[in-house]
């Protein structure tokens, strides 16, 4: 019985010493193959694990078809969403995003529903907009649009470089929160990427000037407008005409103003 | 000479084992429905654009169908001859078993091949007619074929370490359901071991840590063979050729290990 | 003493039972030799080791103790296995394959030449006679030729030993009968046959030499005469003799100083009247 077993455990510890062997011999083609897909594939990459380990299974169990899967969890989520299901809602959001977190479809019109739609849907259920207190609405608005952050930032994570989710995550600070501050900086962030729409700088602009920061906001659209390229979706004249207004609010002279910069 | 001859026999009836089972047919028309069907369901897509995703369904096709395909062909048609004891005629005649194995995993190989090729070439035809339909002027770049044959590759080469797997399985194992389990479960911790083995580092508690280092040497990080992001679309970034070259080393270093750890079991099984 | 076949040494087989690995043995130090050119029988109930013995010298298992050798070669070896052909007691083949796609297939296994192939094969099925049957699908094949092509893959690599387990498993006694006969053909060209079987007048008639074993122990062996005969005995068979002529002998017996131990009517065994009557009606419709 005993050279029964000890034949076992001499297979098992073949096979494993092998296979580390193997695996020791293999480690830096292994590496070298394994930063190249994590490089495309954000949730492979994720610093702390416990976030992605849910992406990571379904991404390793069903590969390429996980989009398919995801989009057919979006049909359900819109389903809950017509039905006001805040918490299915949220549940699915979650499912979506993890199942499939490249479409940043899914990242933007979960954080639109979270922050614009359930707001309502809350003060509704609560009594309506005419009963329940502004304080209250306030804060119901307030606890949305930070989820609905909290999720364009996880977002951010899977793409860094997206000015779409920038602007998004702008929009909210200047339409829910009307925190003009951070409402800019998340502008003036979009407005840094490559695929960034010629708008967003102006709406930077615009929001300096709701600060009272005029000055800076007149110094960027110069600076702006002379980085335009030549291209008619720029609106070059826009940027000049808003320069233009911001002269006459400084009240600047003649030979300090613009036009003349650049003759 | 002989021993080439030997094994090519094998690999021979493994192969036309394999094709005439009704399976085979059933999961390439399964493949080949769901590639055609891949317009149809692009519909119900609200994320990436029409050819990302029928790139990325047709990916996920071929690697889910041929995961399964070669799981059960390699199990069916290496358990089975264990289990019909036609394994007792054969291995009483001069053939070693390491030939034997061989054998049978070429035969499956040889399947998995005209898998790959079957489902590549439809995958090719399909989108090269979705982009000439495209309402596009430059057409040309819009997909990569040529990456479409290189996925094609990594996965066949994937398909191979997994069917040297479960022939590991199948030489010690008592039944055919334990076989395919514990295969399905191997690909599962192959793809899935990369989790384990990123959070090694967090991992505070001694033993916990030993057990997943121990997990990370055993089971190939099959995850790496997952480059769909990678290949096929306009945007897509490619695979270098020493990238390419270096997945294909890991794959047949890895089933070369598994074919050599199979003959040491079933050298010594007892049949 | 001839050439020895198969050399057997004290050999002792457990097998390991279940998650613990408590141990059942099979075979209980068994010692054999087996000459070349021989008929060897071995006899035995179910779970005698016959089957045991049988795969331990075609290296499909392998001995707790002991060894066993094969013309002088390890058994299991690839030299033992290139000079011995097998048929196992139920030939699984793959049904989906002609007759000759068999063969060739085991041709290629055996290492038969390519130039001899076709050859091997023409003579193995001829041996068996199954030329007629050669490209019909194994599928459609009755119990009695699939033990026949059975034997025709055993003896494509031209083997010098045999081993059959049970060749005449649930065959029909024309079936049986021709086996026998093929078996005695092999036995003419110099080739060792060692065979196992429930049948024991055939095996009476086929064998050279028998053992018997029980329990993976051997009770006892050597050749058919030998143990068939009462030592000191003699059996008369006498036709038209009346009660005075049987008198007589008796008598005579008596004389001569013996004593008849036994009087009963000559019988000829249920095989030989069963093939007798298929034969006759089959030359009768003929």
């Amino acid at each position: 019985m005993e050279s029964f077993i000890l034949r076992r455990l001499q297979s098992w510890l073949v096979a494993v010493l092998l296979l580390w062997l193997a695996a020791f011999v293999m480690r830096p083609i292994e590496r070298a193959c394994w930063q190249l897909v994590q490089s495309e594939q954000a949730e492979l990459r994720m610093d702390s694990l416990g976030k992605s380990a849910g992406q990571g299974v379904v991404l390793g169990v069903l590969g390429g078809l996980r989009s398919l899967v995801a989009d057919f969890a979006w049909l359900q989520l819109n389903r809950y969403w017509e039905a006001r299901d805040r918490v299915g809602l949220n549940v699915l959001i979650r499912l979506v995003t993890r199942i499939d977190p490249r479409p940043e479809f899914f990242w933007i019109n979960s954080a639109r529903m979270v922050g614009y739609d359930v707001p309502h849907w809350r003060i509704a259920t609560a009594g309506g907009h005419a009963l329940l207190s502004k304080a209250e609405q306030g804060r119901i608005i307030k606890e949305q649009a930070n989820e609905a952050l909290a999720l364009l930032e996880q977002a951010l994570n899977y793409h860094p470089n997206s000015a779409r989710l920038k602007v998004e995550i702008g929009q909210i600070y200047l339409n829910r929160l009307q925190d003009y501050e951070s409402a800019a900086e998340w502008f003036l962030r979009a407005s840094k990427e490559k695929d960034a729409p010629y708008y967003v700088a102006r709406i930077y602009a615009d929001l300096l000037v709701l600060q009272g920061k005029t000055e800076v906001a007149y110094t960027f659209l110069k600076e702006l407008y002379l980085s335009l390229p030549d291209d008619p979706m720029a609106q070059a004249d826009l940027v000049l005409d808003r320069i233009c207004e911001l002269e006459v609010k400084l009240e600047l002279l003649s030979d300090a103003r613009f036009r003349e910069d650049r003759e | 000479m002989l021993r080439l001859d030997q094994i090519l026999a094998v690999c021979g009836l493994t192969f036309t084992e394999a094709v005439r089972q009704k399976f085979f047919y059933i999961v390439l028309l399964m493949g080949a429905g769901m590639l055609l069907g891949a317009g149809y369901f692009q519909q119900f897509d609200f994320g990436v654009d029409e050819l990302k995703f029928v790139i990325d369904f047709s990916f996920g096709t071929l690697f889910f169908l041929g995961s399964i395909l070669v799981i059960a062909a390699s199990t069916q048609l290496f358990y089975s001859e264990i289990e019909n004891r036609t394994a007792h005629t054969l291995l009483a005649k001069p053939i070693r078993h390491f030939d034997f194995i061989l054998g049978k995993f070429f035969g499956v190989q040889l399947l998995m091949l005209i898998f790959v090729i079957l489902l590549c070439g439809l995958m090719t035809v399909l989108l090269f007619l979705r982009v000439r339909a495209l309402p596009v002027v430059e057409v040309d770049g819009l997909v990569h074929y040529g990456e479409i044959w290189l996925y094609g590759l990594l996965q066949w080469a994937r398909f191979g370490v997994l069917s040297a797997a479960c022939l590991l399985v199948g030489s010690f194992a008592r039944s055919y359901l334990y076989t395919m389990m514990v295969s399905f479960l191997f690909m599962l911790v192959g793809q899935l071991q990369y989790i384990a083995r990123e959070s090694h580092s967090e991992i505070t508690w001694l033993p916990l840590r030993w057990l997943v280092q121990v997990f990370a040497g055993i089971f190939p990080n099959l995850q790496i063979f997952n480059v769909g992001d990678q290949l096929g679309h306009m945007n897509a970034t490619g695979l270098t050729s020493l990238i390419a070259i270096s997945m294909l080393l890991y794959a047949a270093v890895y089933a070369w290990v598994y074919l050599c750890l199979a003959w040491w079991n079933f050298k010594r099984r007892e049949l | 003493m001839g050439e020895l076949a198969i050399e057997i040494r004290n050999l002792l087989k457990d097998f390991p039972v279940g998650m613990r690995g408590k141990q059942v043995r099979a075979l209980d130090g068994l010692s054999l030799e087996i000459e070349a050119g021989q008929i060897y029988g071995l006899l035995g109930p179910n779970g005698c080791g016959k089957s045991t013995m049988m795969k331990l010298l075609l290296g499909l298992i392998r001995p707790s103790r002991g060894a066993a050798h094969i013309f002088g070669m390890h058994a299991g070896s690839l030299g033992a296995r290139r000079v011995l052909g097998y048929l196992p007691e139920v030939p699984h083949f793959y049904r989906f394959l002609t007759g000759r796609e068999l063969l060739n297939y085991y041709s290629r296994i055996s290492g038969v030449p390519r130039r001899e192939r076709e050859a091997q094969i023409m003579c193995a099925l001829g041996q068996v006679g199954m030329e007629s049957a050669a490209s019909r699908c194994l599928g459609t094949y009755s119990k009695g030729m699939l033990q026949r092509i059975g034997l025709a893959q055993a003896l494509l690599h031209d083997p010098k030993l045999l081993i059959l387990d049970e060749p005449t498993a649930g065959v029909d006694p024309e079936g049986t009968d021709g086996i026998g006969k093929i078996i005695r053909a092999l036995k003419g060209q110099g080739k060792t046959i060692l065979v196992s079987s429930h049948l024991l007048g055939q095996m009476e008639r086929l064998c050279d030499r028998v053992a018997i074993l029980n329990k993976g122990r051997l009770l006892c062996e050597g050749s058919v005469d030998d143990l068939l005969t009462r030592e000191g005995t003699a059996a008369f068979v006498a036709n038209g003799l009346d009660a005075s002529g049987r008198s007589a002998v008796e008598a005579a017996i008596e004389a001569a100083g013996g004593e008849l131990c036994e009087v009963a009517p000559a019988r000829r065994g249920l095989d030989a009247l069963f093939s007798r009557t298929i034969k006759e009606e089959t030359e009768g419709m003929s």
